[in-house]
């Protein structure tokens, strides 16, 4: 197919360059309700996704237009060629700029060979099933329902300037409930596990701590009426957190000034009282969903770091943006990681504190840094006691906060995030619900 | 740029048609989709013919009950869709579903069954959910608000059917004293609470609904499909953080 898309655009003298993708994914889902297999499916499907461009100048500036359309795998040349003429028509009226297409490049890493490629899907379906219901062995909580999806994709990515690589992954899934049930209402909290290799103990582990925390929820009392507290942010959240270092370092949002960053910078301020972050993008991360050999333009990828000690040292920059703003690209990478802090988390413990388990949702504003979130579970410890409390809510802004802010020596992982378990932030707001 | 933070607390609020809306989405309408009775994860089953809202609120979905950018003929598994009452004067009347849903609990399919693409497997989604008009006029709410917030730009919300917490995000909150908007900003504004709590608080409800809405409704993180959500000025009392 790509071929003959291929002889199609050759006919199309007023195309500059196309870049094609090929995607293949093949996949088996599993629904639970309860323990029961509720559905089964599988797929495998083929895209092939074209992106035409179009060179073009206007009072005296260099455009470069593009538009992009599938071409289904079932159209026949009359239908491919009625679909590029109108992309190409489409990406004569995108005014971007003029930038350069990826050239291609001597070698490409390879990523890790995942586990799932060793055996068949039935087979890891089976193991994942295993894994996820080791420990759904309680009497008051459990698993409510489950969603199982393991897809594994080919992609291939041809451009008109020779670029043309090939990689392939896996892309697992798992969606769960889980409750528990004292004298009041029963509590249930949501979970989403990704990653791209097998691994039994995170599926066990993380179901036995859904549970527990379920079970904690539905003892919780009230989250008091605080103001503000020194918040520990934990799990998902600390992930959510640095979402807005990546995105405030990445050279399209400063190129689209929803980012005034600079590099240099001291982002976290000239007197920091905690600690200073250290950011790096791994394209080859283990276990992670986002692990990648090249970008999604054709990119090849390595390892980058884009803050140290709190400074800003380069920009995360596509093609594209690198062009714009004149710096060496270095290819979209979704992996981050961050260095840890001083303190262990028995140190961050030592003074009164509100600890977040668990969110409705973790809110973070990329452009502004306020975050929020309502409380699902958190712990609360005043000096003498510790309590598990729930509801209100959590509200900030890291650019006021991240001045003092506590990273844990512990780490933790979550598919495509590597850093400290834990946050610690000061004087952050906190919408308690307790009268008292 | 000039807003400030919200001092956490409850407050009197009037709702712009968009916040109106996202409640209605995020309150009861994650909380009705079927797919959840069956699973046991809605508390919405238990309160079916109860009153869980104010009496001078009603809320319907359905793709034919407003044309937006969620109504069809008929849906992703070819039933047709319809306009579904949900809460009628504060009563809970009906959930919406698709047919395996249905087909589970034995009741009729009302159209609601929709999938991210032809990849996806159908579920019990929202269309067009929305809270019916009222009789108040907007200037008699305002005026009704010694001190408070007109709460407007919809940034996200989160649903919890089984345990009725309730999630929502607003860019901007217009200080209200003396029932005149004084100009003073508050962003964003996260406001939380009890569903019921919060629907029952409801004391005036506009004349006019307008809906709005592109897309992006998830279940849980995932399935993407076209919603749109909308309804009247309403005023309740919130939580603000």
């Amino acid at each position: 197919m790509i071929e003959k898309i291929k002889e199609i655009l050759a006919n199309h003298k007023d195309i500059s360059g196309y870049k094609i993708k090929e995607t293949t994914i093949h996949s088996n889902e599993l629904f639970f309700v309860k323990k029961n297999v509720d559905m089964d499916r599988a797929k495998r499907v083929h895209h092939y996704n074209l992106t035409v461009y179009v060179d073009f100048t206007e009072d005296g500036m260099n455009y470069k237009g593009s538009s992009n359309t599938d071409i289904h795998p079932t159209m026949n040349d009359t239908e491919i060629e009625s679909a590029i003429r109108e992309t190409a028509f489409a990406a004569k009226f995108v005014k971007n700029p003029y930038y350069p297409l990826v050239q291609p490049a001597e070698s490409q890493q390879a990523s890790a060979l995942s586990a799932f490629a060793k055996e068949s899907f039935p087979y890891w379906m089976n193991e994942i099933t295993k894994a996820i219901y080791k420990n759904d062995i309680y009497e008051k909580g459990g698993i409510n329902s489950c969603e199982i999806f393991l897809d594994k994709i080919e992609t291939r990515i041809v451009n008109s300037e020779g670029v043309d690589v090939t990689d392939s992954g896996y892309r697992c899934m798992i969606e769960f409930i889980t409750t528990w049930k004292e004298e009041g209402e029963e509590i249930e909290l949501y979970r989403r596990i990704d990653c791209s290799d097998f691994d039994e103990e995170l599926f066990a582990e993380e179901v036995k701590n859904m549970i527990t925390i379920c079970r904690e929820r539905a003892i919780a009392t009230s989250t008091p009426a605080l103001k503000t507290a020194s918040v520990i942010l934990t799990r998902e959240a600390v992930k959510d957190f640095f979402s807005y270092y990546y995105s405030k370092s990445n050279a399209a949002s400063v190129y689209n000034q929803s980012s005034t960053w600079k590099v240099g910078d001291q982002l976290q301020g000239k007197e920091v009282k905690g600690d200073r972050i250290t950011m790096t993008l791994d394209p080859f991360m283990k276990n992670s969903t986002d692990s990648e050999s090249f970008d999604s333009e054709g990119f090849p990828l390595k390892p980058v770091k884009l803050i140290e000690d709190g400074e800003l040292k380069r920009y995360a920059a596509d093609t594209r943006y690198a062009y714009y703003l004149g710096v060496v690209p270095t290819g979209n990478i979704g992996n981050i990681i961050i260095e840890s802090g001083s303190k262990t988390i028995e140190e961050l413990k030592k003074e009164p504190y509100l600890m977040t388990t668990a969110f409705s949702d973790f809110t973070v504003d990329t452009m502004t840094g306020d975050f929020c979130g309502e409380i699902r579970l958190a712990t609360y410890f005043d000096g003498r006691t510790t309590t598990p409390v729930t509801g209100g809510s959590v509200t900030g802004n890291i650019n006021e906060l991240h001045h003092e802010l506590y990273l844990s020596r512990e780490r933790s992982k979550d598919n495509n995030f590597e850093g400290p378990a834990m946050i610690m932030l000061k004087n952050v707001t906190v919408a308690g619900i307790a009268k008292d | 740029m000039d807003s400030k933070s919200a001092e956490p607390g409850e407050y009197e609020v009037i709702c712009a048609p968009d916040i109106t809306g996202l409640i209605a989405h995020e309150a009861f309408g994650h909380g009705v989709e079927m797919d959840m009775f069956v699973k046991g994860r809605a508390k919405g089953a238990e309160y079916m013919g109860k009153q869980v809202s104010s009496s001078i609120t009603t809320m319907h979905d359905g793709a034919k009950a407003a044309n937006h950018v969620s109504s069809y003929l008929f849906d992703d598994e070819g039933t047709l869709g319809s306009d579904t009452t949900i809460i009628q004067d504060g009563i809970l009347k009906n959930g919406i579903s698709d047919l395996l849903s249905a087909l589970k609990l034995g009741t009729a399919p009302t159209g609601n069954g929709k999938r991210q693409s032809f990849e996806r497997k159908a579920y019990a989604r929202m269309t067009n959910t929305f809270f019916a008009p009222g009789t108040d006029s907007y200037e008699d709410m305002l005026a009704s608000i010694r001190y408070g917030y007109q709460i407007e730009g919809l940034y996200s919300g989160m649903e919890d059917p089984k345990n009725w917490g309730i999630q929502c995000i607003a860019l901007l909150g217009r200080e209200i004293v003396d029932g005149k908007l004084t100009g003073n900003l508050i962003s964003p504004v996260v406001m939380t609470g009890f569903v019921p709590e919060l629907l029952q608080s409801i004391s005036m409800v506009s004349e006019k609904v307008e809906l709005s809405g592109g897309g992006f409704c998830g279940k849980g993180y995932k399935e993407f499909v076209k919603t749109s959500n909308g309804g009247p000025y309403i005023k309740a009392k919130v939580r603000l953080g």
